[in-house]
């Protein structure tokens, strides 16, 4: 029988095909094809009109001044600065207080080092009074499933707020110290320059903004794994509707679990895992960190929706830190240079309002009994949705992120 | 038809002895079997024990336990229950007197004047202290669907001093299931319940509540789900086949595992182990156990109506996948059938046929 190629037409068959099944399933896909098309999109997900409202009404607000945060939501504390350090010692070196040109440069060095010196002791001392507030707080409270459990049921403790969430999650960064130290006692000058090759060495409130620009580009999502895991929702063949950690096989899980910024266990734990065929390990840390990620931002969503509460404002630290942990970024893409920067912030502010507006639509997280919850949309531990940024372009084909073109779509 | 002996139909000594063991009793199976082999074979208790109530409640409760281990009981191990409770009640032991008017006031069938001597009874007993009694207040408060009331008598039964962990936890269980189903937003109230129960009873004792957890767990925490739901599959507790089977389906994608758990759930008919028998055996490409499958379910829609209109739905439901399988069985079946010819030929005709025939 001889080969006949597809024609157009019967491309554009499957094709639609494709997107009946994709669109049926996934009402709250945003797209990103066109201004039509997005806004056709985005019509009928409430969650998305209540987002934009807030924003345009001042309600959500992001600032670096720590007076002026919302107090519960933030720990600022525990993460790193936006600013550069050098940049910021060499604006002053040439401008209020000038020096002469030829100490500029040791001088420039010798303030750069000890402007460094005082942010670790400012992150040590942080980790330090943390460690101290959480280290007999019974955690089990604290664990997402059971914050999970609670938000759903609704009866979260009120003295459960993100701020200790989040806290009690990041709290594990103290037991960086003691290696921190010894090594720096063993290597001494040479310690420094280890933690500029490898910057996960160093402690990640300390960290300058190259050093997490690093990071943040290890931790890029794999178009590869993105694509094959969304493809749940339209993207390629796949178009089951939930998908458990347990449908991957341990390879795909490995992976995974190796590059979301949320994992703290080391890489040679999992290959043993992975060696000895322990899927279950794998797949059950892959669902604790899925429904770290759900419980962080229903706790945002909750500050920022509740009618009670005036405006949420979180730090542009906090800002970075959702984006970066989520993935909503691209390779080369800098998230403290975007986010001191009035468009780059505006972009990475719709980022995460589109991805909430993907996860949460239709997902009451004042009322979830009364109108509906997130499992209930989305079923138990779906992975497919996992740092998914609810948008696509290219008609349902590719996972697009939203960008400095479409901010005018949203206005 | 004569009686079968008392030893065949009696449990063995040496679990008699564990259960006194586990009710911290100072009597020995060497003073109670006879007094059950007397009642057994002639329906008399020895005149040295005929007055003492306690000890012939705690052979009552012995008969229970053994109905609990067991999950079944015979006729006459039934009978003598009822005997050695009616005999303690009549011999001045509290208990038994409180479990028998739970038994009357709960019965449709008693009188009136018998329901007030109850009443009068239990009144008298809960105005002595007696701890039973409150669990039995609340417990015939729940039957008559006051659950606020029930719940009010099981507190006032928990503050009683010097309680049996047994008991305590059954009244903790029923305590978490009224919060279970009252509210959703109650379930971390229930859940401690639950969690408490399961720490100072032993399995057989609440399968409930591991069920309950289970439930409560498994879209939080499906791991912990399985562990709980196969807890509750090694005593037998029918609801969790089917749980346990979809969870192994659905979640784990352990479909062999999930065929097993159905089968089992098959075995004491509950109705949605078939439907996921058919789902598991269908993604593992087993057509002929699909096949199977539908003529057990054909069979049992025609004993119940309940279970007619369910099989009714499920069929409409898979009709794409129920059609898959008649056709592959088909498919596969004249297959076989040629196959058979294939091999059969030879051998029928190898009579007459020469090897020149070939």
């Amino acid at each position: 029988m001889s080969h006949v190629p597809l024609g157009p037409s019967s491309m554009l068959l499957k094709l639609v095909a494709r997107r009946s099944i994709h669109y049926k399933t996934y009402p709250s896909v945003i797209s990103l094809d066109s201004k039509a098309l997005f806004a056709k999109s985005t019509k009928d997900n409430n969650l998305y009109q209540l987002l934009k409202t807030n924003l345009e009404k001042n309600r959500f607000r992001v600032s670096s001044k720590d007076d002026e945060l919302s107090k519960d939501v933030n720990s600022v504390v525990t993460l790193p600065g936006t600013h550069s350090v050098i940049a910021e010692e060499r604006a002053r070196i040439n401008g209020s207080a000038p020096v002469a040109r030829w100490r500029r440069t040791p001088t420039l060095w010798f303030r750069i080092i000890r402007s460094q010196m005082k942010t670790y002791r400012e992150s040590i001392k942080g980790l330090y009074r943390i460690h101290k507030t959480y280290k007999h707080v019974d955690p089990k409270p604290y664990s997402s499933p059971e914050m999970l459990k609670s938000l759903e049921a609704e009866s979260l403790d009120s003295a459960i707020t993100r701020k200790k969430f989040v806290e009690m999650y990041r709290r594990s960064e103290f037991w960086k110290l003691p290696r921190f130290v010894l090594m720096f006692f063993i290597f001494e000058e040479m310690f420094l320059v280890m933690v500029y090759l490898w910057p996960k060495l160093g402690l990640k409130s300390a960290l300058t903004v190259g050093a997490y620009n690093k990071i943040t580009n290890s931790h890029v999502f794999s178009e590869d794994l993105r694509n094959q895991m969304s493809g749940t929702v339209g993207v390629g063949k796949n178009t089951a509707s939930i998908s458990s950690p347990y449908d991957m096989n341990i390879t795909t899980l490995k992976a995974l679990l190796q590059q979301l910024p949320v994992n703290d266990v080391p890489k040679w734990k999992i290959s043993v895992w992975k060696l000895f065929n322990i899927k279950p390990k794998i797949a059950n840390l892959v669902s604790e960190k899925y429904k770290y990620y759900v419980v962080d931002d229903w706790l945002l969503l909750r500050s920022l929706l509740d009618p009670n509460v005036d405006h949420l404002t979180i730090s542009d630290r906090e800002l970075v830190n959702l984006i970066a942990e989520r993935q909503l970024y691209s390779k080369g893409e800098d998230l403290n240079q975007m986010v001191n920067d009035v468009t780059g912030r505006q972009v990475l502010i719709w980022r995460m309002f589109l991805y909430w507006s993907f996860r949460f639509d239709k997902v009451d997280v004042l009322a979830p009994l009364k109108n509906g919850s997130f499992t209930g949309k989305w079923g138990v531990n779906n992975v497919s949705i996992l740092n998914f940024p609810g948008t696509l372009a290219e008609f349902g084909d590719k996972v697009e992120m939203f960008n400095k073109q479409h901010l005018e779509w949203v206005e | 038809m004569s009686k079968p002996e008392f030893s065949k139909v009696f449990p063995s000594k040496k679990l008699v002895n564990r259960i006194l063991f586990q009710l911290d009793s100072d009597v020995t199976s060497r003073t109670i079997l006879p007094i059950y082999e007397s009642i057994y074979n002639s329906n008399k208790i020895p005149t040295k024990y005929e007055k003492n109530g306690e000890v012939l409640f705690l052979m009552n409760q012995v008969l229970n336990k053994v109905r609990k281990i067991s999950n079944y009981e015979s006729t006459p191990l039934k009978h003598m229950r009822n005997f050695l409770l009616y005999k303690s009640a009549n011999n001045g032991s509290n208990d038994a007197i409180a479990l028998l008017c739970y038994e009357i006031l709960s019965s449709k069938t008693t009188t009136t004047e018998k329901k007030k001597e109850a009443e009068k009874l239990l009144k008298d007993l809960i105005y002595h202290g007696h701890a039973l009694s409150f669990k039995i207040v609340g417990d015939l408060n729940r039957l008559a669907g006051d659950n606020e009331e029930g719940l009010r008598w099981y507190n006032k039964f928990l503050e009683q001093p010097n309680l049996a962990d047994e008991l305590r936890g059954d009244v903790l269980e029923k305590i978490g299931e009224i919060e279970y189903k009252a509210d959703v937003k109650n379930i971390k109230k229930a859940e401690q319940k639950f969690l408490e129960v399961i720490k100072i009873c032993k399995l057989q004792d609440c399968v409930k509540s591991y069920f309950y957890l289970a439930q409560i767990y498994i879209k939080y925490d499906p791991m912990k789900a399985k562990v709980l739901l196969e807890q509750c599959c090694t005593q037998g507790f029918k609801e969790a086949f089917k749980e346990l089977g979809y969870l192994e389906m659905n979640y784990f994608r352990d479909y062999r595992k999930a065929q097993e758990w159905f089968k089992i759930g098959m075995e004491v008919f509950e109705v949605e182990c078939y439907f996921g028998y058919f789902d598991a055996s269908f993604t593992l490409e087993q057509y002929s156990k699909c096949l199977n499958c539908l003529k057990s379910m054909e069979n049992l829609s025609r004993i119940d109506k309940n279970y007619k209109d369910y099989i009714k739905m499920f069929v409409t439901h898979r009709a794409d996948k129920i059609e898959t399988v008649v056709k592959k069985c088909s498919v596969s079946k004249s297959a076989e059938t040629k196959t058979a010819e294939r091999v059969a030929t030879p051998i029928s005709s190898g009579k007459a046929s020469t090897r020149w025939d070939m």
